[in-house]
């Protein structure tokens, strides 16, 4: 029709712009003596003008085209097989249709529908992705027989990834695409599913199952250990402890076990409120067992939440040592003895703890750079450290990720000296501030700045008690501008107190401009020297995070080139890792999502008509529009068009020859 | 006298911006010697010291310093001419039309006289003012005479823009009552459909304290319109459009302008102005000469 019109439209008009004038818009200081005179046509029959008339028709005949609408149909061996009905069954897998009955209850209604449907059928199982399928298949006992077979996945269900891998298993040349979804519709899988199936020219067909014990919008009769971890109870001693959580609307009265080594330890009871959770918790020896595995004894509607499986081992320590000047003076080895009493009482209680291991430290010292050490601590620096040619290996240390905690000696500007001149961090000496009066006011520590990592932590009290902090002397210190330098730490007057290095590499050096001990500062005697210092150490990729890795099937752990998938929920090792895996807590809520709701985002099952009406309208998604290729043409013919006919100036020699 | 018309060709001055630069080279390169020496005599005004001659008057002879240097010298004084030359610019929109034969707006072809003008007035010891306008005014500077005021009128120029459409009466009105004693006025405007109206302004010019002088700055395309063969023609000042092909109009139009500045120059010469009508592409020394000539005699 389109074509029809435009070539109806096109003969005047070509006739019309064969003819045509263009005029451009010329500003004149006056019109006063100009006359309205006729424009000479330009439709003299010159081989030129042909050619113009020709890109014009050309013009015409690709806007006509344009408006057409033509699609390029690739030739598909699907839309040669003209197909009729296809069905696809889609049937969630997630862990929570293990309860309630729901895959067995979906496995008979499936025997039955398998029964009724006509045409093709094909499968698909989805988890957290899909786990299986089939695609649309004359064969139902093949179907039949996967679906028999088909067992829950322990990853969270994601219903978008098994509706959306569903439509693609349907043939294009299909005249009815019908797809039946089985699943719980828990709604914390389904509340994000959105797919208007009805606009793509499918029917769907929802199909609720495991619901036997629905009451209101949520299901019935299911007990969960929410939480479960393990912590050190003491000396010898580590506490088992969870969070038994009741979705039921009756209080339940049920018992809990801790199993460890292959026999139950312990068991309690318990009184869980109605919709609410209770605590439990185990006391065991510490270094009996490696883990356990805490269970409620009664059976519920979804036993794979009863279960969990917990680390009863403290992560390994963290370690540190000293380097000092072969011939301590007495300050340093109070420092250095205070030191290390005071990081290793640092951490959980000994869960989190650090472990002094003197001899990592001096394998480092001779150049061993495998020697395993997350914190070295440089007791008062002087010139043994350039002697000993040291920054080498202090800087490789720092490469690789490493942390270094440096006191000066004295005199002090030669530790400056020492720093500066090893290239480790470039500082200015200015003077040793609050050496001459012992009974003056002490410097105090200046406020955090509150976007500051250290004002997170240090706040109320605890910043009360840094702000207290009394320090008597310290070197005054200008750090060079450079990247990675910070003072994290200043006086009230704004000089350093704590001078940061963080390398690109993540390691980071930690020069205090004063000794720790008594005599210049009180920091190590406050409550918050420890936080201070494990603070300061925080966040650097040279003290490796202890505490267990916990995921939740279908995450995985990087470590190096190596990657752990956590499937099944248990304890596991990984590289020097231990690892929990459970089973994502989502599965465990016993809220369903309304059927109408489902509907709405999957779309209502009315087929509009025009999608129904016909194959042939399925068969227009596999042919390409050329709308956009005729749209560039028509413009770069028209682009041709205007250059061509614009006016040209009639040049001196043409004037000549026309005048002759 | 030799004039080089190379220095006054529009198509070099044009691309020079800084009138006090492009006013040195027209005037003291391509024309040397235009303008005669101060007149020196019995004025008010000192000017110079110069040893004394025989005959010179001994009232002239400055004794003080016949007493500390043991010569003598005279004292010479400047005339005081009382002469203001007004330099009056029209910047309507149409003047700045420029076609493609021309090398400069007609605006920037008056603003290269107007400086030209200004600095040999100026040079002259003549006060020299500025008054420039379209529907309204835009520049009015008063005639003073000093370097200083000649920069100022050089900025001045330098600032001028085409827009707007012109408003000659009104603006005429407020400068002829605003004119100080013995002035020569000169105008440069391009004088469209103001053949009739513009002799009735100038009447003043009939006063033997006034001279006028009037400079018709024009584009070739408007003597024999642009080299196209189908234009849409917009009017500069107006929304007026006009679509017609300029070869077959071409010959009317000539002659409806030659027939425009013939009734204009004889209106104009009814009240004692002069006239003169050149167009962008000529060489500014016609133009000079005839203002000299007014100004300072016949060279």
């Amino acid at each position: 029709m389109a074509l029809w019109a435009f070539a109806a439209l096109a003969l005047p008009v070509l006739a019309h712009m064969a003819y045509r004038q263009v005029t451009n818009r010329y500003q004149f200081p006056s019109l006063r003596f100009i006359k309205p005179a006729r424009i000479p046509r330009t439709g003299r029959k010159t081989p030129t003008d042909w050619l113009l008339l020709l890109a014009r028709i050309m013009l015409f005949a690709l806007l006509a085209c344009l408006f057409a609408d033509p699609h390029w149909k690739e030739p598909s061996p699907l839309n040669d097989t003209k197909i009729g009905r296809e069905t696809v069954i889609a049937l969630d897998l997630s862990p929570s249709m293990s309860g309630w009955d729901g895959l067995f209850e979906a496995k008979n209604r499936i025997d039955g529908l398998l029964e009724e449907i006509e045409g093709q059928v094909g499968y698909v199982g989805f988890c957290s992705g899909v786990l299986e399928e089939i695609a649309p298949t004359d064969q139902i006992e093949l179907v039949r027989s996967a679906i028999a077979q088909s067992t829950t996945g322990y990853g969270t269900g994601n219903p978008q990834a098994g509706i959306d891998r569903a439509v693609k298993l349907f043939s294009l040349g299909a005249k009815e695409r019908n797809l039946v979804v089985l699943s719980d519709f828990q709604r914390s899988d389904w509340q994000t599913t959105y797919r208007r199936l009805d606009e793509e020219g499918i029917s769907v067909d929802l199909r609720s199952v495991g619901h036997s014990r629905k009451v209101g919008g949520k299901r019935e009769g299911n007990l969960s250990l929410a939480e479960a971890k393990a912590a050190p109870a003491g000396l010898g001693k580590v506490r088992a402890w969870t969070v038994v959580r009741n979705s039921s609307n009756e209080l339940v009265e049920t018992s809990i076990s801790i199993e460890a080594g292959g026999e139950i330890r312990r068991e309690k009871q318990i009184v869980v409120p109605a919709n609410g959770a209770t605590q439990a918790q185990f006391i065991l020896p510490e270094g009996d067992f490696a883990s356990a595995i805490l269970k409620l004894t009664d059976q519920d509607e979804f036993a794979e939440d009863n279960e969990r499986h917990l680390w009863l081992k403290a992560p390994p320590p963290r370690r540190f040592g000293f380097w000092s000047s072969t011939n301590e003076n007495k300050e340093t080895i109070e420092e250095r003895e205070f030191l290390k009493v005071a990081i290793e009482s640092a951490g959980d209680n000994g869960w989190n703890r650090w472990l002094s291991v003197q001899e990592n430290a001096d394998g480092l010292r001779l150049g061993d750079l495998s020697s395993e050490l997350d914190l070295l601590i440089v007791t008062g620096i002087g010139s043994w450290f350039a002697d000993e040619k040291l920054e080498e290996t202090m800087k490789a240390y720092l490469k690789g990720g490493g942390f270094v905690i440096v006191t000066p000696s004295e005199p002090f500007a030669a530790s400056v000296s020492i720093l500066r001149n090893s290239d480790l961090l470039d500082l200015d000496f200015v003077r040793v501030v609050g050496g001459a009066g012992a009974t003056r006011e002490p410097f105090r520590i200046s406020a955090l700045e509150t976007s500051s990592h250290l004002a997170k932590t240090f706040s109320g009290k605890a910043a009360r008690d840094l702000y207290l902090t009394g320090i008597y002397r310290y070197g005054l210190v200008r750090p060079a501008e450079a990247e990675g330098v910070y003072t994290p730490l200043q006086s009230t007057e704004g000089n350093p107190f704590v001078v940061q290095r963080i390398s690109p590499e993540g390691g980071k050096l930690t020069f205090f401009p004063y000794r720790l001990n008594i005599r210049w500062t009180d920091l190590p005697m406050r409550n918050s020297f420890l936080p201070l210092l494990m603070e300061l150490v925080r966040g650097s990729k040279g003290v490796v995070d202890r505490s267990w890795p916990r995921l939740e099937s279908g995450e995985t752990l990087v470590d190096g080139e190596e990657t752990f998938r956590a499937e099944k929920p248990g304890t596991f090792r990984f590289r020097d890792r231990f690892v929990e895996v459970v089973l994502a807590p989502s599965e465990s809520i016993a809220e369903v999502i309304e059927p109408s709701e489902t509907r709405e985002s999957l779309g209502t099952g009315f087929i509009p008509e025009k999608v129904i009406a016909s194959g042939e309208d399925l068969e227009e998604e596999e042919s390409k529009s050329l709308w956009l290729w005729f749209a560039i043409a028509a413009v770069i013919l028209f682009i041709i068009e205007n250059l061509w006919s614009k006016p040209r100036r009639t040049t001196v020699l043409e004037k000549e020859t026309v005048n002759a | 006298m030799p004039v080089d018309t190379e220095l006054l060709d529009p198509v070099h001055l044009a691309s020079i911006e800084d009138y006090s630069l492009l006013t040195r080279i027209v005037v003291d390169g391509a024309l040397p010697g235009i303008h005669r020496s101060q007149r020196h005599g019995r004025g008010s005004e000192f000017f110079q010291y110069r040893e004394y001659s025989t005959g010179d008057d001994l009232k002239l002879v400055d004794w003080k310093v016949y007493a500390k240097r043991g010569e003598l010298v005279s004292k010479s004084f400047q005339e005081d001419t009382n002469l203001n030359c007004y330099l009056v610019l029209d910047t309507s929109a149409s003047m700045g039309y420029q076609g493609s034969r021309s090398s400069c707006s007609k605006l920037r072809y008056a603003c290269m006289l107007a400086a030209c003008f200004a600095y040999i007035a100026n040079r002259q010891g003549d006060r020299v003012g500025l008054f420039a306008y379209s529907d309204e005014a835009k520049a009015w500077l008063q005639p003073r005479s000093g370097s200083g005021h000649l920069n100022r009128i050089f900025t001045a120029l330098a600032g001028l823009e085409a827009q707007g459409a012109n408003d000659h009466r009104n603006n005429w009105d407020s400068l002829s009552s605003g004119l100080p004693g013995k002035s020569l006025v000169v105008f440069l405007s391009d004088f469209l459909e103001a053949e009739e109206e513009l002799p009735e302004h100038l009447r003043f010019a009939t006063s033997s304290r006034y001279e006028c002088l009037c400079l018709q700055t024009l584009d070739p395309d408007e003597i024999d319109l642009p080299d196209s063969e189908a234009l849409r023609f917009a009017e500069m000042e107006g929304t007026h459009e006009i679509s017609t092909s300029p070869p077959a109009i071409r010959e009317d139009y000539k002659a409806g302008m030659n027939d425009f500045l013939d009734r204009l120059k004889d209106n104009l010469a009814l009240v004692n102005v002069e006239f003169e009508s050149h167009t962008t592409d000529a060489h500014l020394g016609h133009a000079l000469h005839r203002f000299l000539g007014m100004r300072y005699g016949s060279l």
